[in-house]
Order: C-alpha cells, then sequence, then structure tokens
C-alpha cells in the first residue's frame, strides 16, 4: 500500500488473476484500507455480548455496497465517504466510549461495510470475471476488518499487558489524523 | 541489573539527538520536491526539530504519568492533522519555525522543571505545539506525489517518536531516572533554543 505502483484495481480480470486483484485491492486503496481497519478496531474493542448481536451489520453492509456498485455504479464522493467514516470510526477508537449499545455499533459497521463494498467492487465487464473479481473484493475487505477486530479483542482482553490497549486508542489517534489530511486534501480548493 | 545498561542507552541517546546538524525537514518543493510514505516518514525522523518535540511530549506524558501518558500522544496527532489541514488549505500561519522551535524549549522546560501540570493544561499545551508542528508538515502535503502515503508516514514517523519519548519517560522509576529525565528536558529545551536563534 505504501510503495507506489501502477494498480489495475477496478478492472475485472479472468480466474484466479482476478481473484487475486479483487482480494488485495482494499489493501492498496488508502480510504478502504483506513475505514475497515478502523471499523474492525472498533469491534474489537466493544463487550462480547454487544458484538455478538451486531457483528453481521459490516459483512451485510459489504454485500450490499458491492451489489449496489456492480448494479448502480460507483456514486462520486464514495471516497470522501469513506474517509469521513474512517475519521468517525477512529474517534470512537481513540475516545473508547463503554458499553455502547449494539445498535449504534451495528449502524456504523453496516454504513462502513457499504461504502467499503462500493469502493472495493470492479467495474462492469465479462460477468464471469467481475463476479470472481468481487467475490475477492468482499474477501479482502472483510479480511482486513477481521484482523482490526482479532488485533483490537486480543489488545484488549487477551493480555495482561493493559498499555496494549491504550495502544489500540494511539492506532485510532492515526487514524483520524490520516482521514482528517486526506478529507483536507479532497476538499482542497 | 539493567540500571546502568539503561543509563548508558539514554545517555547515549540524548547525545546522538543533540549532535543535531542540519534541520533538513522543510525542503518541501524547493528541493526537488516530496515523495510517498519512506518521504513522509523521514520529514520528521530528519528534521531535529520536530524530533526533540515529538520526544519530548512522550517525556512529558510519561513523567506526568496515567493519563497524560496516552492522551498526550493521542492529542498532539489528532491537532497536529487539524494544523496540517491549514497548511493544506494554505491558511498562513505565522512563525511556524519558531513555533516549532519554541514547542521544544516549552516542553523541554516543562519537563527539566518537573511542571506537573494538570491533564487539561499539558493537552491544550501540547495542542498548540501540534498546530505548528502540523502545519509544517501539511503545506508539504499537496506538493507529495503520492500524499496519502506520505501523511500515512509522517503520522507514523511522530507516533513512534512519541513512544520513543515514552520509553525514555519510564526511566522515572528507576535510580536516578527522574534526574536524567529532568536533564533531558533541559537538553531538549536548549536545543530548542539552538534552532530558534539559528545555531542550528
Amino acid at each position: 500500500m505504501l510503495i507506489p505502483a501502477i494498480l489495475p484495481a477496478h478492472l475485472p480480470a479472468p480466474g484466479l488473476e482476478g481473484f487475486n486483484v479483487g482480494l488485495f485491492h482494499p489493501f492498496s486503496e488508502a480510504d478502504q484500507f483506513l475505514a475497515i481497519a478502523a471499523i474492525g478496531l472498533f469491534y474489537g474493542q466493544q463487550r462480547r455480548a454487544a458484538v455478538a448481536r451486531s457483528w453481521w451489520a459490516f459483512p451485510a453492509g459489504v454485500g450490499m455496497g458491492t451489489l449496489a456498485c456492480l448494479s448502480l455504479g460507483r456514486p462520486d464522493g464514495t471516497s470522501l465517504l469513506l474517509f469521513v467514516l474512517a475519521l468517525l470510526a477512529g474517534c470512537l477508537v481513540a475516545l473508547a466510549p463503554p458499553r455502547l449499545p449494539a445498535a449504534g455499533i451495528a449502524g456504523l459497521g453496516l454504513l462502513v461495510g457499504v461504502g467499503a463494498g462500493l469502493a472495493a467492487a470492479p467495474d462492469p465487464g465479462p460477468v464471469q470475471d467481475t463476479a470472481v473479481t468481487a467475490a475477492g473484493a468482499v474477501v479482502g475487505v472483510n479480511a482486513i476488518a477481521l484482523y482490526g477486530f482479532g488485533a483490537a479483542s486480543w489488545a484488549c482482553d487477551k493480555t495482561r499487558w493493559p498499555w496494549l490497549a491504550i495502544g489500540v486508542r494511539v492506532v485510532g489517534s492515526w487514524i483520524i489524523a490520516i482521514a482528517f489530511l486526506m478529507i483536507a486534501l479532497t476538499l482542497k480548493p | 541489573m539493567p540500571t546502568h545498561r539503561t543509563f548508558a542507552a539514554a545517555w547515549a541517546l540524548a547525545v546522538v539527538s543533540l549532535a543535531a546538524s542540519q534541520a533538513l525537514a522543510h525542503t518541501g518543493a524547493a528541493a526537488g520536491g516530496v515523495g510517498g510514505f519512506v518521504s513522509g516518514f523521514e520529514h520528521p525522523i530528519f528534521g531535529w526539530d520536530h524530533v526533540v518535540a515529538m520526544v519530548a511530549v512522550g517525556l512529558w506524558g510519561a513523567f506526568l504519568g496515567a493519563p497524560a501518558i496516552w492522551l498526550l500522544p493521542i492529542v498532539f496527532p489528532v491537532v497536529m492533522a487539524f494544523g496540517g489541514a491549514l497548511g493544506i488549505a494554505g491558511v498562513p500561519i505565522p512563525a511556524v519555525e519558531t513555533g516549532i522551535a519554541t514547542s521544544s524549549i516549552v516542553l523541554g522546560l516543562m519537563i527539566a522543571l518537573a511542571a506537573r501540570a494538570p491533564l487539561w493544561v499539558a493537552a491544550i499545551i501540547v495542542g498548540i505545539f501540534a498546530i505548528f508542528h502540523g502545519h509544517a508538515h501539511g503545506a508539504e502535503l499537496p506538493e507529495a506525489a503520492h500524499p496519502v502515503a506520505y501523511s500515512i508516514g509522517f503520522v507514523l514517523a511522530t507516533g513512534l517518536l512519541h513512544l520513543c519519548g515514552i520509553a525514555l519517560g519510564l526511566l522515572v522509576g528507576r535510580p536516578g531516572g527522574t534526574l536524567a529525565i529532568r536533564t533531558g528536558g533541559a537538553a531538549i529545551a536548549l536545543v530548542g533554543c539552538g534552532f530558534l536563534f539559528g545555531y542550528f
């Protein structure tokens, strides 16, 4: 992601190459990666009971966003939307408010999922290639979220070092900073 | 016992930090433009005026203890981004370099004098100086070949410098650690004076 290269990001490709293109696309786009990583970290900070009631929202949103993009096209401003959602999720990660309601967690997860699905889905092309690339994208998006969830969950619950949970909040502040800068750059006249 | 080795490492780092030659941070477009992640990562690292201030934030936070030890490294990048946004938007902030140099002086003195400011005061002081640092980074961002990677680079570098300061600040629990930290703070303030008066 940090090494600039030419990416055939949105073009569907045949076969396994297409799946790989879709899979790695969210890893290589900062707007998607930030928002998805932030929501994963956010989920990882939450209580298990709340996560059990709200975990479905993000993958459901990814599916909805992907289908919407494939059917109706990608709306303008998707990247800006994702940076705004990354900023919001980053704020929640940094602040780590206790005992959030499951409905609120699900709502944010759904929003980020829809945005990620819209951004990660491939452009229209041959049906089979598009389907394979889209499948890879869905897997990639959910993989990032799972990594973030796992890292935050481990840091907050599974270790005896409380400073790791603080480290998650610091990472949240970094996400805020990067997202804020990207929003400013996007809106720069 | 690791105490003496810890001291040696801390003093070595202090000496290295003080052996700054030229602040190369803000070469920007005049030196051929800025690039991506590496360029952004290097921007605070090779700008000693940034380095000493970032380490001082972590050091002061560790010295103040919880919750400042994590709150200050959270406040700084967030407010820094706001300053960066001002730089991106072309909003002029007067005397940015003076503000950056002054941040080292003030934060260094806070540490040297063992100033135990209330949390909100510490956050405001850190936040004010974060705007100057952010503006300096942000002003170069639109010229970057890869602004996203550049942003990630300098935000990460800033956070890691804070961690260095926190790690050094944990010496406060060691014998002689408080003296070492306060001496480090004085050194940071002196370096800031050097930048302010043009010796570096």
